[in-house]
């Protein structure tokens, strides 16, 4: 979440008063919106200042290529020509992309309902051949760049329809394009952003009986669901799982929440031949008799997360409105009347756009698997000791490498709990920060017997200031936190005070919203309460590393 | 009532405050165009800028076509006189189109 708005600027060839406005309206205070030199693009990519500024670049597809120019309006051109103008356009944006903390383009369009004769969708001389041609080598020439999103207009124009297009607006004003297709373009940046910015949905909480499969597993048995086979039904259902499978490759949680008997519901999900999703897919489920939203929040406790990343799929109204009264931060969406429509209504929902970046996010469910085991054996163990013990937990400690950057970047984005000042840093910033000389940037790698949690802490220090070393940074994802490598990070930030010549530390909290956790944490913790969130450490002595953990400094 | 309704002064003063009520849910709180029947929305004093005014009777005119089936053409300089001339407000231009859609 944001603590205060980010810039975006409006780069485009042509007037943009009218997004300008929508866009504040859509952002509710998150975006200050600031629009360049009206078509003045080139310049703007190379001359406006990025830092801290998201910049959306909007063109015509006409006005980038004088090449298409000519097959727009004689229906001739030069493939070669068409590609240089691209590439030239490609390479500003990528230059300007190093400066920007993200650059978003919407695809070129033309209005689609325009006619260019029956070769139009002829790559070398179609207007509308040339226009696809275009974007797949912009898109070709952008991927993989950090940063840089293109936006899928066609998805706009497709919600408004032959709206899109402003004609008398555009002799007018300039203005390509409809209010409601800028409003469109307005909703998505906003939620491109959100997603990459801590908003996004990790867990779905799913119903079973006419959500997950069709019929009543306690009354009809799990043979006679429909579920895949040559049943539209079926396959409609076996077609939703499938796209709750995908989403859960691509990092998701997936749970059940169910008023069922759980042998009876357990037994259909193992058994039957058509199911998609299987036990091991599912991080934890509730299948009994009790309030589905109190269930709800007991798996949010257990897999400490917050409600406000939670989605709800429940075929039951009376269900879903409960959930929205009881837990008014989970997303839930009303599930369309006709079952046949889950597929496609799921694969619309925007929050669940979020791609998965880092191998953490793609092995999420068998960490949450993990952590379930391990509660088992702190259930076991009794005592915390004793449990911390039996984890026999491995934590590496290293600065931070470029390799490890998309992940840092991410936990700093991302962490909420755990996180002395939530700031958030740009991908650049961090780089400048931790190349800073008298800075540190350190991350931790954690794993125990039960599994890989891989990288989930941060430290970040300044280690010459008038005040001494100072931590500025200390970021410790939810999945180990009460496990000693809070301890273990105070234990190096000291460790490395120490090396810096001078062995004290001083942090200060910064309070948000949700960063409760570390505060309490801190108070609890050796370092000294200073007044006013701040904490220190005198630096009469060293700070010990926690004795139930192996701690490693890799060469 | 889709293009069937009679383009009377009364008719078309509502259809004037839900255009711009209909501009106003798409703009941040500090862009709200007024809607009194009494606002100055064009010429001497108005409240709209020459992009609003252009974002207003283009809404102006769809809402006509779709509500009166036919819309004198306000995009193509027609009201050029009533931007530079007296003030216009949605009482005025109401009687205004209603004379043009009557003539």
């Amino acid at each position: 979440m944001e603590t205060s708005p980010i810039e975006v600027l409006l780069i485009a060839d042509h007037h943009t008063a009218n997004f300008a406005g929508i866009l504040r309206k859509e952002a509710e205070g998150a975006f200050n919106v600031r629009s360049a030199p009206l078509d003045q693009v080139l310049r703007s990519l190379a001359e406006e200042p990025g830092e801290g500024r998201i910049a959306l670049v909007w063109t015509r597809p006409e006005r980038v290529s004088l090449a298409f120019q000519r097959v727009h309006s004689l229906g001739t051109t030069h493939w070669p020509e068409v590609e240089a103008e691209v590439d030239a356009f490609a390479d500003a944006v990528l230059q300007a992309a190093a400066r920007f903390n993200s650059i978003h383009l919407p695809l070129w369009t033309i209005d689609p309902s325009e006619h260019h004769g029956p070769d139009e969708l002829d790559p070398l001389r179609g207007a509308h051949g040339v226009l696809l041609r275009m974007n797949a080598r912009l898109a070709e020439r952008l991927a993989g760049q950090r940063g840089v999103h293109l936006m899928n207009s066609l998805r706009w124009m497709h919600a408004v329809g032959q709206q899109a297009w402003a004609p008398k607006l555009w002799y007018m004003t300039k203005t390509p394009f409809s209010p409601v297709y800028y409003q469109q373009a307005a909703r998505e940046l906003v939620q491109q952003h959100a997603l990459r910015h801590g908003a996004a949905i990790k867990l779905i909480v799913l119903d079973l009986d006419d959500t997950l499969w069709g019929g009543i597993v306690g009354d009809d048995g799990w043979q006679g669901l429909r579920l895949g086979g040559h049943d539209a039904l079926g396959e409609s259902f076996a077609d939703f799982q499938r796209q709750l499978k995908a989403l859960k490759e691509r990092g998701v949680l997936l749970a059940v929440a169910s008023k069922n008997d759980e042998a009876v519901a357990l037994e259909a999900i193992d058994n039957h031949p058509e199911m998609i999703l299987r036990r091991s897919d599912l991080v934890s489920w509730r299948i009994n008799w009790n309030d589905k939203a109190g269930n709800i929040a007991d798996m949010l406790r257990e897999l400490n997360l917050g409600e406000g990343h939670t989605l709800f799929l429940d075929d039951n109204p009376v269900e879903r409105e409960r959930v929205r009264t009881f837990l008014p931060q989970v997303q839930v969406p009303e599930l369309p009347s006709n079952k046949l429509l889950y597929t496609s209504f799921l694969r619309a929902l925007p929050i669940l756009g979020a791609n998965a970046q880092t191998d953490e996010d793609r092995a999420r469910t068998a960490l949450y698997a993990a952590e379930r085991e391990r509660t088992e054996a702190r259930l076991q163990a009794g005592d915390v000791t004793g449990w911390l013990r039996s984890l026999e937990m491995r934590v590496i400690a290293q600065p931070v490498s470029d390799a490890d950057m998309p992940r840092v970047h991410q936990l700093f984005t991302k962490t909420n709990q755990f996180n002395l000042s939530t700031r958030r840093p740009s991908h650049e910033e961090l780089l400048a920060f931790r190349d800073t000389p008298g800075h540190a940037l350190w991350c931790f790698r954690v794993s125990d017997r039960f599994g890989d949690a891989g990288l989930t802490g941060i430290l970040g220090m300044r280690l010459h200031t008038p005040d001494g070393p100072v931590v500025t940074d200390l970021i410790l994802s939810c999945r180990v936190m009460g496990r000693m490598v809070e301890e273990t990070l105070i234990h190096v930030a000291q460790r490395l005070a120490r090396e810096s010549g001078d062995p004290r530390l001083l942090l200060q909290h910064l309070p948000t919203p949700k960063n409760r956790p570390i505060l309490e944490f801190l108070d609890r913790s050796v370092l000294t309460p200073a007044g006013e969130g701040r904490f220190v450490w005198p630096g009469g002595s060293d700070i010990p590393a926690p004795d139930s953990l192996t701690l490693e400094f890799p060469a | 009532m889709n293009g069937t309704a009679t383009p009377t002064t009364t008719a078309i003063a509502e259809l004037l405050t839900q255009v711009i009520t209909g501009m106003n849910e798409l703009l941040p709180n500090d862009e709200q165009v007024p809607t009194g029947a009494d606002v100055v929305l064009m010429g001497e004093g108005g409240v709209l800028d020459s992009l609003g005014i252009a974002n207003f009777l283009v809404a102006l005119e769809e809402a006509m076509e779709e509500r009166f089936g036919r819309a004198p053409s306000l995009s193509d300089n027609d009201l050029t006189d009533l931007f530079a001339g007296p003030p216009v407000t949605p009482t005025t231009l109401a009687k205004h189109l209603a004379d043009r859609m009557a003539g």
